[in-house]
């Protein structure tokens, strides 16, 4: 009820928002379905990663490399990016699962590391260090020519983003999402009821890093440009801080955490350029001392006093 | 239903099961008994595949199971409880038991059930907690001891083994507590085979059929309750403790 409600509010945003701000919020929810899908991995499935933004890159150049080749359908490029974000987790988290805890940190970290490398040094098919431009800009079943493309593409963001909430929510819920949790809490009891550890977690990590390649689908989408930076450490441990903030058990709370810090980038970062790094760091150490459930926590704790 | 032959298990230069053979007859009520570190609950890990021997066989309902890993010889119908309380501690008593449930009938990892379904799950799951007499609503954390412990076996139970190992299962108990589970114990189906490691003799004697005795991870003594009480090997190694 309260997401149909939150989806409501967000889909009259157009008509009270300019097209900068539209176009921020479009980004931000991009970064608050993002980090979403990192919350289903750390928070529910007990696997903190450094290497989340590897999907995003995956998605983002997946979703570049097919507009730029062979359609400029948003649609087309969406389930590019989707296939690419499932095969990549698939070959990456089959390794992934069998380390725990630090090791999986470092086994993310390092993962995200060679996704920047590959994208660096691949120059012809991916631009190189210069990153992929000229990325036309994608069509979305002819509405923009009727409409601002800015309004256009933002009910556009707006329903791949709720589709994959909806996604998250419903794993979360369902058979998978109790079994995922089963072997946070307790593998070696998931494992004498018959369940694989590592075959669960794998699922976690494809539906999570599946759900992430839609969001950067829109990043592409949206940027018309990506750059090997999309994939790296920064924007990993942006999203871990969305994750944070926002509470990890969490879906709604790091999506709100996204939408504040893209915002608050955007305020700051013309002020102090690099240096919003600097805040965002304040935030990270802030957060983990007041918040340690992040935003969803302190609601919930005011729920619970109510 | 359950055969070792010569299963040896080491922890580094420590041999914890040391050639150790046993064969259990289908629905045998097998007690497993012996002083601290005779190697009981290495045997459990040993049958249930959490632990690989260096050597020997392991066979269950006549099939090799030795190199199996330890989700597929539970899905061939080998359950177990845990020595420590091993509950999902957030979750409700009824989720921990539809955990399982949904394992056995391999809905474990559907990513979404119809409703039908789900309450199907949720009834069989209702029904194990109430032959085991645990409250279905709150957390599995706060559950008493004695109720924990009983939970662990409806979990075990759920899963509808068709050898059901129980690692000390009345670990911490009261007397009462204990009395009653010796009941629960009794009532099991009589074609379930049972396996049990438990310091409490009196519920040993109260349930076993059979009674194997280990020390240092080697078997002493192998046959019915009274013989194994009578046995000068068993009365040595109780009394050198």
């Amino acid at each position: 009820m309260r997401a149909i409600l939150a989806a409501a509010v967000l889909a009259a945003m157009p008509f009270v928002l300019g097209a900068y701000q539209l176009s921020l919020l479009t980004g931000g929810l991009a970064y608050g379905l993002m980090a979403a899908s990192l919350a289903l991995l750390v928070g529910h499935a007990g696997l903190p990663s450094l290497g989340h933004a590897a999907f995003l890159g995956v998605g983002a150049y997946a979703a570049g490399l097919t507009a730029k080749h062979l359609s400029e359908s948003a649609v087309v490029q969406l389930g590019a990016a989707v296939l690419a974000g499932v095969v990549f987790a698939l070959v990456t988290g089959w390794f992934a699962v069998r380390t725990r805890g630090f090791f999986f940190l470092m086994f993310t970290l390092a993962i995200g590391e060679i996704a920047v490398q590959a994208a660096t040094r691949s120059g012809r098919v991916t631009g190189g260090d210069n990153g992929l431009s000229g990325i036309p800009v994608s069509t979305l079943f002819g509405l923009e020519t009727a409409m601002p493309y800015v309004v256009v593409f933002y009910w556009w963001a707006l329903a791949v983003v709720a589709a994959g909430f909806a996604v998250l929510a419903a794993v979360r819920r369902g058979p998978l999402g109790a079994a995922i949790a089963g072997t946070r809490e307790n593998e070696a009891r998931m494992a004498a009821f018959g369940y694989s550890v590592p075959g669960v977690r794998l699922a976690a990590v494809t539906v999570a890093g599946a759900v992430c390649a839609a969001g950067g689908a829109l990043v592409a989408q949206k940027d018309t440009f990506v750059a090997p930076t999309h994939l790296g450490v920064g924007v990993s441990v942006l999203l871990l801080v969305m994750v944070l903030l926002g509470g990890r058990d969490s879906l709604a709370g790091p999506a709100l955490a996204a939408v504040g810090l893209i915002a608050l980038r955007d305020v700051t970062s013309g002020a102090l350029g690099d240096k919003w790094l600097l805040v965002e760091g304040a935030l990270f150490v802030l957060c983990v001392y007041l918040l340690p459930e992040g935003l969803a926590g302190l609601w919930r704790k005011r729920a619970r006093a109510a | 239903m359950l055969v070792l032959r010569e299963v040896t298990v080491r922890f580094g230069a420590l041999a914890a099961v040391d050639r150790v053979s046993l064969s259990v007859e289908e629905g045998e009520r097998r007690a497993l008994i012996g002083p601290n570190g005779a190697g009981k609950s290495t045997v459990f890990a040993a049958v249930a595949g959490a632990l690989r021997p260096v050597s020997g066989r392991i066979e269950f309902a006549g099939r090799d199971v030795t190199k199996l890993s330890e989700p597929r010889r539970a899905r061939l119908g080998i359950g177990r409880t845990f020595q420590h309380s091993s509950l999902f501690t957030g979750l409700t008593c009824l989720e921990n038991v539809a955990l399982a449930v949904r394992a056995r009938r391999g809905l474990g990892l559907r990513a979404w059930l119809p409703r039908g379904r789900r309450a199907e799950i949720e009834r069989e799951a209702a029904g194990h907690l109430a032959a085991t007499d645990v409250s279905p609503d709150g957390p599995a954390g706060a559950l008493s001891h004695g109720q924990g412990r009983r939970l662990e076996l409806a979990m075990a139970l759920a899963a509808r083994p068709r050898l059901l190992l129980l690692d000390e299962p009345a670990a911490g108990m009261s007397a009462a507590e204990s009395a009653e589970l010796a009941s629960m114990l009794r009532a099991l189906p009589p074609e379930l085979t049972v396996m049990i490691v438990e310091h409490d003799l009196d519920l040993v004697f109260a349930v076993a059929s059979r009674v194997t005795a280990l020390a240092a991870g080697q078997v002493i003594a192998d046959g019915t309750p009274a013989q194994v009480r009578a046995s000068p090997e068993v009365q040595k190694a109780y009394l050198g403790t």
